[in-house]
């Protein structure tokens, strides 16, 4: 028995021997692999309490995108019973354990601006002014904010910049396309943009009062960069402005459909 | 024709020359015992989850669900090194402890030590054994995920193409960096290391299950107590700074947390995996970095095993 205490002894010893010798080399390679951005900080016990201890310890456990694909799943059921505030929680999780999937966050997004809001709009179970005006609303703007919050996440992130843009600027959402314009913009600035994003920023900015001077000289300016970018949107709105600001006939972009 | 005598291991010695003394320490006995722990193991149907795996690894491939290319590409990835992370530490944990204790059931520990097979060889044949099957398992799991992969990939690939080739608006520069984006999610070498961080990570829970099991009085209790020690080595981190935050640096903190971080191994750093499987790029100094570390923690439980096990009576 004492022999049995005495090597237990020994052994906890030598754990903590070698403990001493490794936690500095550890913390040092911890903080090296998170900032190039290898290893995800722990995350907060608050996220124990939205997941179940679990699911909580498979996340401890580095199977966080998997705990991700199976909230996703869930999620999906709940999309498909409508149940769109089991669809929020879900996607809040999912956005939280894996922030730097940009797609999860559209797709939350648009959950709720578009498939949630369309939901209670259409809903005639409710008086029309509450649906209408309350409800759908309130979820446009939920969309809206998990896109500013996917914004936070990643800030480089055009695709997000993008589907802001694009929540602000549908007029049967928030109809406020000067900051669709700037969403536009910002989208226009980071990597990887695609060129429509150029276009969608003169076509918003030809819509916020006061810009209309700006949005011409900007279309205009792409209207002449290239024949990539005669489409007919881009067209009819320059043609628009050209009306509207009152530009002389010879300055005018060619009509193509000109009036028999 | 000369006399010849033989040493106690049974090896011919010529006469005159003193006998043959077994070399102290063999390579060869310990790939022959951790061979012999290998088809131990493949005997008990551990193979069998690979048919799991491959289920598991083709309907979420068919999935189809609100996912863009890169996204279905990335959900693949993530559940295939889920399943081989689990399937890794699992195995690792259930494999070790059961081999002390069967080798002891068997009778095959006793004729094992009654050659002059030192013990350190033998723990390590053991840990090699367990280790030459998460090998072949993870390398076949790789195999299989990376086939299902690339025809994945190639169908994203493809499909990413028409989709944009009929909208004449994109460029080809459009094109070809959106089909960059969906290939960088696909089949790639990076993803070899996140497959070597998996079995790293097996190698240091092989060993801690590999010392645990030395002092073990079942395989049972191993098992118990080696999920235990991989949980703590988890989240023990997380804990000491929550628990620092709400006790204080005092001395009370001290006493009961520091311990704690010292005696449990950190596991946490092997959770680079989902990173890399993200498509995060890995510099080679972090992976032999963390091979470095994951060698000391097999070298250091092993000797620790070897001291609690070297006199224990059977």
């Amino acid at each position: 028995m004492k022999r049995r205490i005495r090597k237990t002894a020994g052994a906890l010893a030598m754990l903590i021997v070698f403990g001493l010798v490794r936690t500095g080399w550890e913390a040092g390679l911890d903080r090296r692999l998170t900032e190039t951005g290898l290893l995800t900080p722990p995350p907060t016990l608050k996220l124990a309490d939205q997941i179940g201890y679990q699911a909580f310890f498979a996340v401890l456990g580095g199977l966080r995108p998997l705990v991700a694909f199976y909230t996703t799943l869930h999620a999906y059921d709940a999309w498909e019973y409508r149940e769109w505030d089991t669809v929020e929680r879900d996607y809040n999780i999912v956005n939280q354990l894996t922030p730097e999937d940009e797609d999860a966050w559209i797709i939350a997004a648009w959950h709720l601006h578009t498939n949630a809001a369309a939901s209670f709009y259409i809903n005639d179970a409710l008086p029309q002014t509450m649906r209408e005006t309350v409800l759908a609303r309130d979820w446009v703007l939920k969309g809206a904010a998990k896109l500013e919050e996917g914004i936070r996440a990643l800030p480089d992130s055009w695709k997000l910049h993008n589907e802001l843009a694009r929540v602000y600027g549908d007029k049967d959402k928030l109809a406020d396309p000067c900051r669709a314009a700037e969403q536009y913009r910002l989208a226009m600035g980071c990597e990887g943009a695609l060129e429509f994003v150029r276009r969608f920023y003169g076509y918003q900015l030809a819509r916020c009062p006061g810009k209309e001077q700006e949005a011409y000289d900007y279309l205009k300016g792409l209207y002449d960069e290239a024949e990539r970018h005669h489409s007919p949107s881009l067209i009819i709105t320059v043609k628009d402005l050209e009306t509207k600001l009152g530009i002389p006939p010879g300055q005018r972009i060619p009509d193509p459909y000109p009036p028999r | 024709m000369s006399e010849t005598s033989t040493t106690h291991s049974g090896q011919p010695s010529a006469g005159g020359r003193g006998p043959l003394r077994a070399p102290s320490f063999s390579l060869g006995r310990i790939w022959t015992l951790a061979t012999s722990t290998f088809t131990q193991l493949v005997r008990m149907k551990t193979f069998y989850f690979l048919i799991v795996f491959a289920l598991v690894v083709v309907a979420v491939g068919n999935l189809d669900l609100l996912y863009t290319a890169e996204q279905k590409l990335r959900v693949i990835k993530n559940t295939a090194f889920g399943a081989m992370s689990v399937f890794s530490w699992l195995f690792a944990i259930a494999a070790t402890a059961m081999l002390l204790p069967r080798d002891l059931e068997d009778r095959t520990l006793y004729t094992i030590l009654s050659k002059p097979v030192p013990r350190l060889e033998y723990l390590l044949g053991k840990l090699g054994g367990v280790m030459l099957t998460i090998a072949i398992a993870l390398l076949a799991m790789q195999a299989l995920f990376t086939g299902v992969l690339w025809v994945q990939e190639k169908i994203a690939l493809a499909d990413a193409y028409a989709d944009m080739k009929a909208h004449s608006n994109f460029t080809e520069a459009e094109i070809q960096t959106r089909l960059r984006m969906v290939a960088e999610q696909g089949v790639s070498w990076g993803l070899l290391s996140a497959l070597w961080a998996i079995f790293l990570k097996a190698l240091v829970v092989t060993s801690f299950t590999l010392l645990i099991s030395t002092f073990a009085s079942s395989s049972l209790f191993t098992i118990i107590v080696g999920v235990i020690v991989f949980i703590i080595g988890h989240f023990h981190k997380m804990a000491v700074s929550y628990w620092s935050s709400a006790l204080g640096e005092g001395a009370l903190a001290k006493v009961f947390l520091k311990p704690v971080e010292l005696i449990f191994p950190d596991l946490r750093l092997f959770n680079i995996v989902e990173n890399i499987v993200g498509g995060q790029p890995v510099a080679l100094t972090a992976l032999a970095e963390m091979t470095g570390l994951s060698v000391l923690y097999a070298a250091v439980y092993t000797m620790i095993g070897l001291y609690l096990f070297i006199d224990k009576e059977f």
